[in-house]
């Protein structure tokens, strides 16, 4: 198994991002190094979740597999706009702690629901010209965002990714 | 700032609050200036617009001096994105920003358009 490596992606955004010759970068690699920096991010949250609910032992497992593919840009888009908020939602109120996840979890929220939305301007809407600038602040923003999930308290890692694979109805 | 009701036919009351364009740009210019990226801002670019659900959501532009996006700057605008998020649901909007960045240079290119 061939898990991406979140740092690859942000590296291969990086490269696209940049000028290769005199003049302005092309749209279609600004484009693709917004994709790649979103990707990057999503790909490392759906590993932390299949290590979590299956283990890093089985990832080459087809349950494994199963838990990874499990989850769509929406589902994680979705939880973002609940998870960012300082007290939760009365559908959320059940599961989640009174005072929200706490800054960690919150900035990662915020974060990867600004790539979500800029890289689906990047990979489908004409209508935006960006900018090396926009790609640079993508890069870091799933950087960044990837750190603050990672030093988030375990107890409320756990629970965003079970509440990403079991949303409550 | 505009109150609208959008659940009028219920009677639940539920008010939407949004703020004008020029409040969201100063709020955005406000979290900006007060971090190491302050020195970088130029100005603050502000429009109405969907997000990729079709809900109502800002097109916040944040326009930077020339020459001025360092690795610092970098960090501290990516650290603002959070900021602005609270600083706008602190001011009662209720519409998520989505957020784009460009020096006025940048601004100012005319690329081809197809690629």
């Amino acid at each position: 198994m061939t898990i991406p490596n979140p740092e690859h992606l942000f590296q291969q955004a990086e490269r696209l991002a940049e000028s290769a010759s005199a003049g302005p970068t092309r749209q279609a690699d600004l484009r693709r190094a917004i994709s790649s920096a979103y990707y990057g991010l999503f790909h490392f949250i759906l590993t932390c979740l299949a290590d979590e609910m299956v283990g890093v032992m089985q990832r080459g497992s087809g349950r494994y597999t199963l838990v990874y593919r499990s989850i769509d840009h929406r589902a994680l888009k979705d939880l973002c706009l609940e998870a960012q908020k300082a007290t939760p939602s009365r559908k959320f109120a059940t599961v989640m702690p009174p005072l929200g996840f706490g800054p960690d979890i919150q900035i990662f929220a915020v974060k990867t629901y600004e790539l979500y939305e800029s890289r689906n301007r990047a990979d489908y809407d004409p209508q935006p010209r960006f900018v090396a600038s926009d790609a640079r602040l993508a890069i870091d923003a799933a950087r960044t965002a990837r750190l603050h999930f990672m030093q988030a308290d375990p107890g409320l890692k756990t629970l965003f990714l079970t509440l990403l694979l079991c949303p409550p109805r | 700032m505009q109150c609208i009701p959008i659940d009028f036919l219920s009677g639940t009351g539920y008010i939407r609050l949004m703020l004008e364009m020029s409040e969201v740009s100063e709020v955005v210019a406000k979290v900006v200036s007060a971090s190491p990226a302050g020195p970088a801002l130029s100005r603050v670019l502000s429009a109405p617009t969907l997000d990729s659900a079709g809900e109502a959501a800002l097109d916040v532009k944040i326009v930077l001096r020339n020459d001025t996006l360092d690795d610092v700057v970098v960090r501290a605008l990516s650290d603002n994105i959070f900021w602005i998020f609270r600083g706008l649901e602190a001011s009662g909007e209720e519409r998520f920003p989505i957020l784009s960045y460009a020096t006025e240079e940048e601004l100012a290119q005319d690329d081809d358009p197809e690629s």
